[in-house]
């Protein structure tokens, strides 16, 4: 009996060439129908939407083409009283959109646009006795948030205001026996999970916690016939996981293991040549946050007409070395 | 034009859930413009039918109004609360992404405008539609934390008891859930709990109710990892990974896993279950005269079973791999526990060996099943499985 095996066919007529100037075209119209449906169903992730774009703007050496000073002056809008900052203007904050909307401003060099004091003091007091984070206020916790919050203080020079070990400590609780990391102790490996633990454990200079082969073995175990990567067993290959899983792979020195024709071979095949932009997957309806980590992954695997991205943090080399952050990895 | 149909709409939909308290179910129905004369909300059978073509009417309404009215500096100064709470049901039934929403229902279940349960089932409504909305997921933990800490008050107020895990104890009662394991010989196991002394039977319900809801939401979508970790929360938060709640899931989640085959989060809950177990193995000993080592070979058993009737599967490999690392895992605790109570003398290098030896031989004797085993000429997909971990096991005989 032949098993069914969840995975996608890339069409022989798939696109096989990179339309840089599409996507920029693509990324530079979206937002500009303020009143459609679509967007104004999905403010809840506007920081992260604008985050997105302006970042694969950026890794298309295009970022001049958006406007800088609506962006920063609606990013000082989004931020409260707490220090914290929304996802949109009269939204609340949240860790989420918080490291976004410091992403977007270190990208414009411009962190002083808002209280960046309070920002730190409002993260800082998200942490919990257990090293855990909040998200914030009301008091979900997930290795995400644990992310979220060293990587804006790393960006806003004050890592130093929490208790690193503690937070080390609750990230490595959630390791599981595969190597991976789940949203909470005990939780399933999920690679966007992984994604997140690996790159605190970059961030603080704890990747010795890591056993690189087994980790490393099960991200390459992601990868499908198709060439595409999907984020758990038995589920389809999206282009996003070209991002989670490389990054993650990158971190920790194992991305060699991948097959990388293939895996480009499924990104670019996940191009739209008539809208711009990138889907999940061949022949579905694109959106920023597939068309930032389908120029991710492309960066990764080493294609020169995009910029160079750093694997934990989500944004060019470039701007990373401006600000003076080197990490160690693996 | 849309403004006054909107305001239409939000009057319909809210005298729908007044006249009926009982809607257990929504969906959209595909009528992308007005054809008739009547409402394009229809309820059948406590069943909510929601037309295509009104719902981002309704959407941009509710939405607009609910945040004019958050931010204070539009039109919508003042709002009655169960206004309020019905704008959010309106935005959350069809965006319940939208966190900002749920958190102004927290805002007002703490203000006593809307009751845990009202918003419970609320959330339950929306899981029929969205089965694995993170968000809705993330309110329900906060509204069952909030019933959580309030039954810790009251019973450390009644009992004068300020220990959590006492207290944590409360929940697991003999009726609410179906345990099978009942103590029998508390005295001698050292680590007694408590029977419930008090038992909050709403709450019970509730937590239990919360299972059912995981379930629905697990076979609405497939490998819902959403589902399945706040079934973990559950397990952690309101039963404190009790020995018996996890032996009675343990049991109850049989047949699931076995109809399951592809989803990998059912069998991750399983080695969540086992895996807390043999952490308390003695207490699973001592007081449910279970031994771990029997599950955990048991579980062995029936993914050989499962591999050999449904090839081509990544999550039974996956399960397979994670009960033998715990089988060698228990070895390796044995040995721990050998080195640390035997004293110098001439036996221990002999049955430390003779552990390790027993390990080896568990790893080599598993290498030759399934290197042996003819699947690997009949499916590709199996095959390459089967490769995989036999490079996984070659790596544990390396360590």
């Amino acid at each position: 009996m032949a098993s069914q095996m969840k995975d996608v066919e890339i069409p022989e007529k798939a696109l096989k060439e990179l339309l840089l100037s599409k996507h920029a075209d693509y990324i530079g119209a979206y937002g500009t129908k303020k009143d459609d449906y679509e967007y104004v169903m999905t403010e809840y992730l506007r920081m992260n939407g604008i985050y997105w774009g302006l970042t694969a703007m950026d890794l298309m050496n295009q970022l001049d083409r958006m406007n800088k000073e609506e962006v920063i002056g609606f990013i000082k809008q989004c931020q409260h009283e707490s220090g914290g900052i929304a996802c949109s203007v009269g939204h609340d904050p949240h860790l989420l959109c918080t490291l976004s909307a410091i992403q977007i401003l270190t990208l414009y060099d411009a962190q002083d646009a808002v209280n960046t004091e309070k920002v730190i003091e409002w993260v800082r007091s998200l942490q919990q006795d257990n090293g855990c984070f909040y998200g914030d206020k009301w008091g979900e916790v997930d290795t995400r948030f644990s992310f979220c919050a060293v990587a804006c203080l790393s960006l806003l020079g004050k890592l130093d205001c929490i208790n690193i070990d503690k937070a080390v400590e609750f990230v490595v609780s959630c390791m599981n026996y595969d190597g991976g990391f789940g949203c909470r102790p005990g939780s399933e490996t999920h690679a966007g999970q992984v994604y997140c633990c690996v790159g605190m454990l970059a961030i603080t200079g704890c990747l010795h916690y890591i056993d690189a082969d087994l980790l490393g073995w099960w991200l390459c175990e992601r990868q499908l016939p198709s060439g595409g990567l999907n984020g758990r067993p038995e589920k389809l290959p999206d282009v996003c996981y070209s991002w989670w899983v490389l990054a993650s792979l990158k971190i920790i020195d194992r991305l060699h293991w991948i097959d990388k024709d293939s895996l480009i071979a499924f990104i670019l095949a996940s191009q739209d040549d008539e809208t711009g932009g990138f889907a999940d997957r061949p022949g579905d309806m694109v959106d920023p946050f597939h068309t930032l980590f389908g120029l991710c992954g492309l960066s990764l695997l080493g294609n020169k007409s995009v910029k160079a991205i750093n694997p934990v943090f989500c944004m060019p080399e470039e701007t990373m070395q401006r600000i003076g952050i080197q990490l160690d990895l693996l | 034009m849309s403004d006054v149909r909107g305001s239409r709409l939000f009057t319909d939909l809210n005298n729908i859930f007044r006249k009926d308290l009982s809607i257990d179910e929504y969906d959209v129905i595909p009528v992308t413009e007005p054809v008739h004369n009547k409402s394009p909300l229809v309820v059948i059978e406590h069943k909510l039918g929601v037309e295509l073509w009104c719902i981002p009417i309704l959407y941009q309404y509710a939405y607009d109004k609910l945040l004019s009215w958050r931010a204070r500096d539009g039109t919508e100064k003042f709002l009655e609360p169960g206004e309020v709470c019905n704008l959010c049901r309106a935005v959350l039934l069809v965006n319940p992404e939208c966190y900002t929403v749920w958190n102004i229902r927290k805002e007002c279940v703490e203000n006593g405008d809307l009751t845990v349960d009202e918003d419970l089932k609320l959330g339950e409504l929306i899981l029929t539609k969205h089965p694995k909305s993170p968000e809705t997921f993330i309110h329900r933990r906060w509204l069952l934390q909030r019933l959580l800490n309030k039954s810790l008050l009251s019973s450390n107020d009644s009992n004068h008891s300020n220990s959590s895990v006492e207290s944590s104890e409360l929940l697991v009662g003999v009726d609410g859930i179906s345990v099978n394991f009942l103590p029998t010989n508390q005295n001698t196991c050292s680590n007694n709990h408590i029977l419930p002394k008090q038992i909050d039977r709403n709450l019970h319900r509730t937590v239990h109710h919360e299972f059912d809801i995981c379930l629905r939401a697990a076979e609405h979508y497939a490998c819902n990892y959403n589902a399945w970790s706040h079934r973990i929360w559950l397990i952690q938060a309101a039963f404190n990974s009790a020995v018996q709640v996890l032996l009675s899931e343990f049991r109850t989640t049989v047949t699931w896993f076995t109809q399951h085959v592809s989803d990998h989060c059912g069998f991750h809950y399983r080695q969540f279950l086992l895996k807390s177990l043999i952490n308390q193995s003695q207490a699973v000993s001592c007081k449910f005269h279970v031994d771990v080592n029997d599950l955990l070979n048991q579980e062995f058993d029936k993914t050989t079973d499962l591999i050999g009737t449904y090839p081509g599967h990544e999550a039974l490999w996956y399960h397979r791999k994670f009960v033998l690392h715990q089988i060698i895992d228990e070895i390796k605790t044995k040995k721990d526990q050998l080195r640390e109570t035997l004293s110098k003398d001439n036996g221990i290098d002999l049955k430390r060996s003779r552990v390790e030896s027993e390990r080896q031989q568990l790893l080599e004797k598993e290498l030759n099943l399934v290197s042996n085993k003819e699947l690997l000429s009949c499916d590709k997909r199996e095959c390459e499985l089967a490769n995989r971990y036999i490079v996984w096991i070659k790596r544990m005989l390396s360590l």
